[in-house]
């Protein structure tokens, strides 16, 4: 743990950005004290119900959103509008069983009672008749499940783990206040508008799309506890898709994204339009390339394939509940202690940290969905697996959160990634990695090898009714053929299964980089962001992707020029 | 605002398949020119081997602005501020020839719909690329369906005596569709906080919300024999909602919506008035008693007549040409009343007549449909008289022995064109005043030797068949208590013929459909008998703590 902690100072020295000190006091922000005064008034009563309710939580959402979507010089859709949620999460029973335990019987609902509620501004007297409505439907909710719990007890098998279903969180005050953050939708609406023009004559771009999207606005936490909390909620995201097809079926994309605090990190138009027409390139080579083989190979995941790869891959069976139920594969549940990939690879989930490089992380936050402080947590160091990522529900060895509870608007909180970091510590430049392929091509007298340049996306099963097995969609893969030649191809997906997958790390380089993007699982969707190095594997498993089967196009779109026409 | 710019109509021009097509002078703006050249590209280029080429394109655009102002116990409910615009886009075609083309057939009647898009660019390229995305997507669903339907027509011997589609004139409306200006946005937000606050000290209400809603609906259409349409429609209403455990413990929902006429500032006076005979309304709600098992006459007020007409009379007499199917050869879309002409289907105390050509009614909006979506003139009908069906809607797809048009096509996402109403208007022929109806219900009461009978003032919702909003009325002196928990699960459409009379107090009622909305404008109805059940609905449990 040591030596993990110091090689992070060495990069907190030069990279990365941790979240700034409270700068306000929780009990003073309006919404913090009419939730803390609601849920005074009520708890007393609540808990003397049968069943009781023993915790109860407000998670207010207060933001300004902006959503504008822009293709072939037109405006499909602008917003910029307030928005106003509460979520209530009520537990009923005791720690040791209560109505959040997942049914052996049936299927589970994460959902919880949520909804829109009314501004404060004069009285707030409609707003916390909105709260104690809401209460009450979600006190109702929680008993009628807390009966169909203790049905499924009497019925189920015995669990493999029996911890506790909750363990009471400590009490925290915290209160940070961002300074307002403003964005001028018409100028980059006008900037959008103009670069969706460059596509527009391109035969291969069958649709397009240039979002801007984001939110700024704050948190606000009271629980049963005593927990009050405020914490700033920023995300501002501008991204493009350019989709085709190509006349087998198979559909090829590019996708670019920005993501920042404010203004100031836009791209601007030059060098968005550069991008574009990169990005346009590609899917022209894409367009044309061969067509993949099912192949097992040594690969260079570059590295924010890489921190896909990690994340799918490793990262879901990290989180702690997966460890807890039955239904779960539980593929690393008792590898504590063991070595499981390469010595000098360490992976690390720093929520805490806000920026890299100076590109803000999606998966940060300061307190997690259940009103514990975010914590680095060391899931592997120096290959040897140490700890999982945890909610506030126990697990046999780890019984308390640490800070890894998280969940999208109206759901339950359960252990998730934030920011999660591979770090390798040795570590060689780049190009000597792709010399290293080339070699490991040739050792393994293999006809050719494989650099993912870019990894969109994919799934990993971890329940026990599928194999433990992934799928990764790489969006854009080059063939290396033992001469080291480079050939662009389509229709690679890869696939394996973690514990063999982790054990062919061969090396890894010195480039860092970052994929931001969401994460959708039982609890919703939430903002994550992997950072890791491009790593070589001595072998990974490539299969084909799956094909649309419906043919492209009959007709040319409207204003594709083909080869030889005169624009 | 709703000024009639241009009207221009090509009656008479029937047109073959592949002849000259009349081209009717379009509007300047990015809508017709985007649907001009891509149906232009479309009938040109779209060709595929072994498939049909298109003989007929059509595209229907809609451009939606929509604002809502909403709050609660005298607070806003976070909104937004400006007006959102939304434009979607439909595609239809055939493919083949009017003899013989895919369309009328589905492997599954209820996703019988053309292709669409919704939040398109707003641009003329934009526009373009959307069109010629779902007009592709729609050829090689249309190639799809005409080989299956071809097969089925062969499988089951169906002659080829009928063409599927019969020539009809085309028309071409178009109305002024400029942007309109909305009306001053902070005094209504003012007037919906004053008028929700009113249900803050009411102890009962958990809550009560009032939302001011601005919809317009801007439609563009064009198919390529030359029909064509612009219409703009715009809706603004004040919607009510009052929500309660009533004295027994039901959870329970009270909602009112008063329309509105024009963007207007709002009439203060008059909207207090009316919210405070609502909560009125609402709270003999909250002391309603729960139905019981009933059977007597029953005294529909207009909402609830409407919601009757709807589901019994309306639903029947739409979509009466069954799509041919391979997989459900009874067509459960299909109106009951497709093989009813000339038989009594309505009790003769009214009569039934869809007016597509009246564009509002008591300062209300109507469905103005010149044109149809076939591009055929629309004809008001005569649905029923002397309580016998007369006609029914018709498009160009032949019907029995009726193979013209009556411009009664209407198409939407949810739905091609098929056989549709528009505001469809209940006439008595002796309406009766408010006073001469309770006394003929309350004679007609006594006549069953009840000790009271159930007048209904809105069902729950549109399909709904609960009714929380009713009244026990006394036989013998007329009085009226609230009730709740009706079940209406048993009602047929033979109670139609049931209605004994009917008020002078008609009401505009809007529905919407999955081709689009509609309005039925009905007085009061009394049905003769009626069986009404209770509903298994149970109590909700008490709040744990009272209201803040």
């Amino acid at each position: 743990m040591k030596h993990l902690v110091s090689l992070f100072f060495a990069f907190i020295m030069v990279a990365p950005a941790f979240a700034a000190e409270q700068n306000c006091k929780a009990s003073a922000q309006e919404p913090v004290k009419l939730l803390s005064a609601e849920l005074k008034r009520g708890f007393k009563t609540f808990k003397k119900q049968n069943p009781p309710v023993y915790y109860m939580s407000y998670t207010y959402i207060a933001t300004r959103e902006f959503y504008l979507s822009v293709a072939d010089g037109g405006v499909a859709a602008r917003k910029d509008y307030p928005e106003q949620d509460l979520d209530v999460q009520v537990r009923v029973g005791s720690p040791a069983l209560d109505n959040t335990r997942n049914l052996k019987n049936a299927n589970n609902d994460y959902s919880i009672v949520s909804g829109s509620v009314p501004s404060m501004e004069e009285s707030g007297t409609s707003f916390t008749a909105a709260v104690w409505r809401l209460t009450q439907r979600a006190i109702e909710r929680a008993q009628k499940d807390y009966g169909r719990v203790q049905a499924d007890v009497q019925a189920a098998s015995q669990r493999m783990d029996d911890s506790p279903d909750f363990v009471l969180p400590p009490k925290s005050s915290f209160c940070r206040t961002a300074p307002e953050v403003s964005m001028n939708l018409d100028k980059i609406e006008k900037m959008l508008l103009s670069v969706s023009r460059a596509v527009q004559g391109n035969a291969v771009v069958l649709d397009s799309f240039f979002v801007f999207s984001g939110a700024f606005g704050h948190r606000y936490f009271v629980d049963s506890q005593g927990t009050q909390l405020k914490t700033p909620l920023i995300e501002f995201r501008l991204s493009y898709s350019l989709d085709g097809k190509t006349a087998d079926g198979l559909e090829i994309s590019r996708f670019n994204s920005y993501d920042m605090l404010d203004e100031s990190g836009l791209p601007t138009e030059d060098k968005l339009l550069a991008d574009v027409k990169q990005s346009l390139r590609e899917l022209e080579e894409l367009s044309r390339a061969p067509l993949a083989e099912p192949m097992t190979a040594p690969a260079i995941l570059k590295n924010r394939a890489m921190g896909v790869f990690v994340h799918e891959v490793l990262g879901h069976r990290m989180e702690g509940h997966r460890q807890k139920e039955d239904s779960f594969g539980r593929t690393f549940t008792s590898k504590i202690g063991q070595t499981v990939t390469a010595p000098f690879i360490s992976v690390v989930d720093e929520a805490p940290l806000e920026s890299f490089n100076g590109i803000p992380l999606r998966g940060f936050y300061e307190y997690d969905d259940e009103g514990i402080k975010s914590q680095p947590v060391v899931m592997i160091e120096h290959g040897v697996l140490k700890n999982f990522l945890m909610s506030s529900s126990p697990i046999k060895g780890f019984p308390v959160s640490n800070g890894h509870g998280r969940s999208g608007l109206g759901k339950r909180a359960v252990a998730r990634m934030g920011n999660t970091r591979v770090i390798a510590s040795e570590t060689v430049p780049y190009d000597e990695l792709e010399k290293m392929l080339v070699e490991e091509i040739n050792r393994q007298g293999k006809p050719y090898g494989f650099i993912v340049e870019d990894l969109s996306g994919g799934f990993t099963m971890t329940d026990t009714g599928s194999p433990q097995v992934f799928k990764l969609e790489p969006k854009y893969v080059y063939r290396v053929y033992p001469d080291g030649k480079k050939e662009v191809i389509r229709g690679a997906d890869l696939v394996g299964t973690p514990l063999v997958s982790f054990s062919q790390i061969l090396a890894a380089a010195d480039d860092d980089g970052i994929f931001n993007g969401n994460c959708g699982a039982e609890s919703g969707w939430v903002p994550v962001s992997a950072i890791a190095p491009s790593v070589l594997f001595k072998t990974l498993e490539f299969e084909h992707t799956a094909k649309s089967a419906v043919k492209p196009p009959v007709l040319p779109p409207p204003f594709a020029v083909k080869k030889g026409d005169k624009k | 605002m709703r000024k009639f710019l241009t009207l221009f109509c090509l009656l008479g021009v029937l047109v073959p398949a592949a002849a000259g097509k009349p081209s009717p002078k379009l509007p300047d703006n990015i809508y017709f020119r985007a649907m001009q050249d891509e149906m232009k590209r479309t009938l040109q280029e779209l060709r595929a081997k072994d498939s049909p080429n298109p003989y007929y394109v059509a595209y229907k655009l809609m451009r939606t602005v929509y604002l809502e102002k909403d709050a609660s116990f005298g607070e806003l409910y976070p909104f937004f501020e400006a007006p959102q615009t939304r434009l979607d886009v439909l595609v239809m075609l055939g493919i083949g020839s009017d003899k013989s083309d895919q369309l009328g057939f589905a492997s599954d009647h209820f996703y019988y719909e053309p292709r669409y898009i919704k939040s398109v660019p707003d641009s003329y390229e934009g526009l373009r690329r959307a069109l010629w995305e779902r007009t592709n997507a729609e050829y090689l669903a249309a190639s799809d369906a005409y080989v299956q339907k071809q097969a089925y027509k062969r499988q089951k011997a169906l002659p080829d005596t009928l063409p599927d589609v019969t020539p009809a004139p085309q028309a071409a409306v178009f109305e002024d569709a400029e942007e309109f200006s909305l009306p001053d946005m902070k005094k209504w937000e003012e007037t919906v906080k004053k008028l929700s606050a009113k249900g803050k000290d009411l102890s009962w209400i958990e809550n009560f919300t009032v939302s001011f809603k601005i919809e317009r609906e801007e439609t563009y259409y064009l198919n390529s024999l030359g029909g064509a349409y612009q219409i703009p429609f715009t809706k603004t209403d004040l919607k009510l909602k009052a929500r309660f455990r009533n004295q027994d413990g039901y959870l329970q929902e009270a909602e009112d919506t008063i329309q509105l006429a024009g963007f207007d500032a709002p009439d203060e006076k008059a909207l207090e008035e009316k919210t405070d005979a609502f909560l009125v309304d609402a709270a003999q709600m909250y002391n309603a008693y729960k139905a019981e098992a009933y059977l007597g006459p029953v005294l529909f007020r207009p909402a609830a007549a409407a919601q009757f007409v709807q589901q019994q009379f309306v639903w029947n007499v739409e979509n009466v040409k069954p799509l041919l199917s391979n997989r459900y050869e009874n067509d459960e879309s299909a109106g009951l009343f497709r093989d009813k002409k000339g038989m009594r289907v309505i009790s003769n105390v009214v009569d039934v007549i869809d007016k597509p050509l009246l564009r509002e009614y008591q300062g209300k909006p109507l469905v103005f449909m010149p044109v149809d979506d076939e591009g055929v003139p629309s004809q008001n009908l005569q649905l029923t008289s002397q309580g016998r069906l007369r006609v029914l809607p018709q498009t160009r797809r032949p019907l029995g022995e009726n193979h013209q048009s009556n411009g009664h096509a209407r198409m939407n996402f949810y739905t091609y064109p098929r056989e549709s109403l528009t505001n469809t208007f209940v006439e008595p022929k002796m309406p009766l005043s408010e006073k001469e109806l309770e006394e003929e219900f309350l004679a007609v009461c006594q006549d069953w030797e009840l000790e009271y009978c159930y007048q209904i003032d809105v069902y729950e919702d549109i399909n709904g068949s609960l009714v929380n909003r009713a009244w026990r009325v006394y036989a013998q002196d007329g009085r009226k208590v609230p009730a709740f928990g009706l079940d209406l699960r048993n009602l047929y459409s033979r109670s139609l013929r049931d209605i004994i009379a009917a008020g002078d107090d008609k009401e505009v009622i809007y529905f919407q459909r999955a081709y689009g909305l509609s309005t039925i404008v009905s007085p009061s109805l009394l049905l003769e008998e009626m069986e009404i059940l209770p509903s298994d609905v149970k109590p909700d449990k008490p709040p744990f703590i009272d209201k803040p």
